[in-house]
């Protein structure tokens, strides 16, 4: 096991309830958590509380992740991929603590991972869920500011504005030039905000395992791609949608396939890219894999 | 009354819409022809453009219906259709210029963009061809394609109403909604402007629906005319029948009330 | 054998203008008025000015509205009365039955003479290429200087503008012709030019109705005459 798993006490902070959030309060995100699964991609209200960290901070997933939360589940929280950013870690200790539930760094051991804009390279399996943080929700927002008129365009599938993005994109750049937050329809019916997720994870959202959730705390809604449902990228007949690919693979364990960061190592203009899932990345090393720039820790 | 042979495009009978007690048009019926341009004139307040919104599904009537006939054949009562299809119509069959480019254009996106939308809002998902017949489009309302690209925005007036016609023509609608389309531009491209509506209306056998206070515009642009004054139709017939030959006083007043030049 | 189908024929006309804003004004125009015209005739409306000609003229377009009476015309082998029918009908029938060359031309500005030409024979759906040639063999028998042919109308002379609006007229072979003064700014050329265009039509079975003040092109065109005189003032 090579997760850092915290003891699983089940002691939690005097004063507050279990993970924060009273009950009553669960039972509201519960019950919109359960309408958004029912309306794949289709965006909940739901009444947001003030959590103790600023919006823009993950509040809408905490909020989801603090409602669906037993005292035997396992919580992983990663941020741009990595369990060891300031945020991944506060969050996980803000649930250790208010919750007293284990932690991990595994994908495999988590039985809900809490997730910043990324989703973890390990496939998921049936019964986990992904909660992930969002910014803005509405994928028509860019175009129409009004909002009781990107209600009726979801009642009524005009997505057509999407598509005029990414015109404009192909007319300016030669290329659909969106890399982040790729527009989504799910199950052939609400076109969805990924959250800002690497295009590169888009087909992992597709007929994936997990129950995949959003919270937006800012601005209140919460929506869900349920085990197994449909989700496809947006893209034009002749511009079909593509992933990035690296020439490089990643300078610590090798891997060809995986979401790399670049990270500059001296001032003299070096860098390396390295998987971006430090948690995958980890394994890989452990299971004996070696990178370019990683010969010495070979031997 | 001898009537043409082919079937209407556009019934309308007793349509009326209040305001309280005031009334924003009343007692209005008429019927519309496939490729007939309809005039409506009347000073401002005189209900023509309570009108144009009632005709357009834009305001639902208290009174009267509207009936228009679909490409399958079937007169249907447009403010009964569910909004979905509604808003449909308005995306392919029908066309609204506005008088204020502003409504009718998306000033946030590419003028290429504009006209390419209408026609990815009924499917079209091939950017090659998108882009082919959105610059065919903008050839036809003479814009320079170098132009495409840019944003409404930086467009002259008479710019972006040609680009406005682009945009609705481009899904072929059979009926277009205008409202002033040429009020606001100057002189010397509201005739090219009314030149391209005419012609383009005319080879295309679009029925029009143009609301104006400018007697010339209807001359030059429509077969056949309505007068309103206080949300009545005072007089109705053939456009230069009614100019040349009013009837009713109000009629005559107008006529007589044209500037020389 | 003659052929004495009649084309257009006006039965108890009358035409009465009332201002009312001038104090509900009443003026009679014609009363009762009788007239037929067959193919091949060509009748000349007669009489001082004021008597009423050209509101006649403008009566059979269906321009002005008459008060009393039918204008029957044969539309696509059918009697049609012009004072009784649809709007969108008289569009159709000047679309492809009455031509009307009025005294002065009326246009878009801006569109090319050769555009206003063609426009009748587009308006019927003649391909563009086609009514253009049709359209510069008649602007070129009436002598306008093919420079002018992609000009304006709005800046030529009042010769050359009537001569467009002939050539509007008389490029769509239509089968009843009404013209007001089709000659009155014309020179002696240019005249001898539309007295052979009205013969020509006539002899193609057309029926015409005309105002001509020139008594040498009445003499030379006119197959009969209706009389008209000055309605005196209602009691």
């Amino acid at each position: 096991m090579s997760g850092v798993a915290s003891a699983a006490g089940g002691k939690t902070l005097a004063g507050y309830n279990f993970a924060y959030l009273d009950e009553q309060t669960k039972r509201m995100i519960r019950s919109a958590i359960l309408t958004a699964v029912a309306i794949p991609g289709h965006q909940i209200p739901f009444g947001s509380r003030e959590m103790p960290l600023p919006y823009g901070w993950g509040t809408g997933g905490i909020q989801v992740t603090a409602s669906i939360i037993g005292a035997d589940d396992t919580l992983k929280v990663i941020d741009q991929g990595a369990d060891d950013t300031t945020n991944a870690v506060s969050i996980r200790r803000f649930f250790s603590k208010t919750a007293g539930v284990r932690t991990t760094e595994s994908t495999r051991e988590a039985t809900i991972i809490q997730t910043r804009h990324r989703i973890p390279e390990a496939p998921l399996a049936e019964g986990q869920i992904l909660v992930y943080q969002v910014p803005i929700p509405e994928p028509l927002r860019w175009l129409e500011p009004r909002e009781v008129e990107t209600r009726k365009m979801h009642a009524l599938s005009e997505y057509g504005p999407m598509h005029v993005q990414l015109y404009e994109q192909i007319a300016t750049f030669g290329r659909i030039a969106a890399t982040y937050d790729y527009p989504v329809m799910v199950h052939g019916r609400y076109l969805m905000r990924p959250s800002p997720i690497p295009k590169f994870d888009n087909p992992k959202m597709d007929r994936n395992p997990a129950l995949q959730l959003f919270g937006a705390g800012r601005e209140k809604r919460i929506y869900a791609v349920p085990p197994y449902t449909s989700v496809k990228s947006l893209d034009f007949d002749d511009h079909p949608f593509s992933v990035e690919s690296w020439e490089h693979c990643c300078g610590l364990c090798g891997a060809g396939a995986s979401y790399l960061d670049e990270i500059v190592i001296d001032d003299k203009g070096g860098r390396m890219f390295v998987c971006s899932d430090t948690d995958f990345c980890t394994q890989r090393q452990a299971q004996g894999f070696r990178g370019p720039l990683n010969s010495e820790a070979a031997e | 009354m001898s009537m043409p042979r082919e079937e209407s495009l556009l019934e309308v009978r007793d349509l009326g819409k209040y305001f309280g007690r005031t009334v924003g048009c009343e007692s209005v019926s008429f019927d519309l022809w496939p490729g007939e341009v309809l005039g409506v004139v009347g000073e401002s307040g005189s209900g023509k453009s309570t009108l144009l919104k009632c005709l357009s599904a834009q305001t639902a009537p208290d009174r009267g219906i509207v009936r228009y006939r679909l490409r399958d054949e079937d007169l249907c009562d447009v403010h009964a259709l569910s909004e979905a299809r509604q808003r449909m119509l308005m995306r392919t069959d029908w066309g609204i210029v506005h008088q204020n480019p502003r409504d009718g254009l998306r000033f946030g996106i590419s003028a290429g963009a504009n006209v390419g939308e209408r026609l990815i809002a009924v499917g079209a998902r091939h950017y090659g061809n998108i882009r082919t017949e959105v610059t065919d489009w903008l050839q036809r309302v003479e814009m320079e394609q170098s132009r495409m690209d840019d944003l409404p925005g930086t467009f002259s007036g008479g710019m972006q109403q040609r680009l406005q016609i682009a945009r609705n023509l481009v899904t072929q609608p059979r009926l277009v909604f205008m409202d002033e389309p040429t009020s606001g531009l100057d002189v010397s491209v509201q005739a090219r402007l009314l030149d391209l509506i005419r012609t383009l209306v005319g080879t295309l056998r679009i029925a029009c629906i143009v609301v104006t206070h400018d007697l010339g515009v209807v001359r030059l642009l429509t077969h056949r005319l309505m007068v309103m004054r206080g949300g009545r139709v005072v007089e109705q017939g053939l456009t230069d029948q009614v100019l040349d030959d009013p009837q009713h006083p109000y009629t005559q007043l107008l006529v007589s009330s044209i500037l020389p030049v | 054998m003659e052929d004495r189908t009649i084309l257009l024929q006006a039965t108890g006309l009358a035409k009465t203008f009332t201002l009312h804003n001038q104090g509900g004004i009443r003026l009679p125009v014609f009363d009762a008025l009788d007239m037929a015209v067959c193919a091949g005739d060509c009748l000349a409306l007669v009489g001082p000015s004021g008597a009423g000609k050209s509101s006649l003229i403008r009566c059979l377009y269906g321009n002005y509205l008459p008060q009393r009476g039918s204008i029957h015309v044969r539309h696509r082998e059918a009697l049609v009365d012009i004072a009784a029918v649809h709007p969108q009908m008289i569009v159709e029938i000047r679309r492809h039955t009455i031509g009307f060359v009025s005294q002065f031309l009326r246009a878009i500005p801006r569109v090319p003479a050769i555009d206003v030409v063609a426009e009748p024979l587009l308006a019927r759906g003649v391909d563009a290429a086609s009514a253009r040639d049709a359209a510069a063999a008649v602007l070129a028998r009436l002598n306008i200087p093919r420079r002018l042919w992609n000009l304006a109308p709005a800046t030529f002379s009042g010769g050359e503008q009537q001569r467009v609006n002939i050539a509007r007229s008389f490029v769509a072979d239509f089968p009843v012709l009404l013209l007001d003064e089709p000659t009155a700014s014309l020179d002696p050329d240019n005249r001898n030019v539309v007295i052979d265009m009205i013969v020509e039509a006539r002899d193609r079975g057309a029926g015409v109705v005309g105002i001509f003040h020139d008594v040498e092109v009445r003499r030379a065109v006119a197959t009969g005459e209706v009389r008209m005189n000055v309605e005196r003032d209602a009691a």
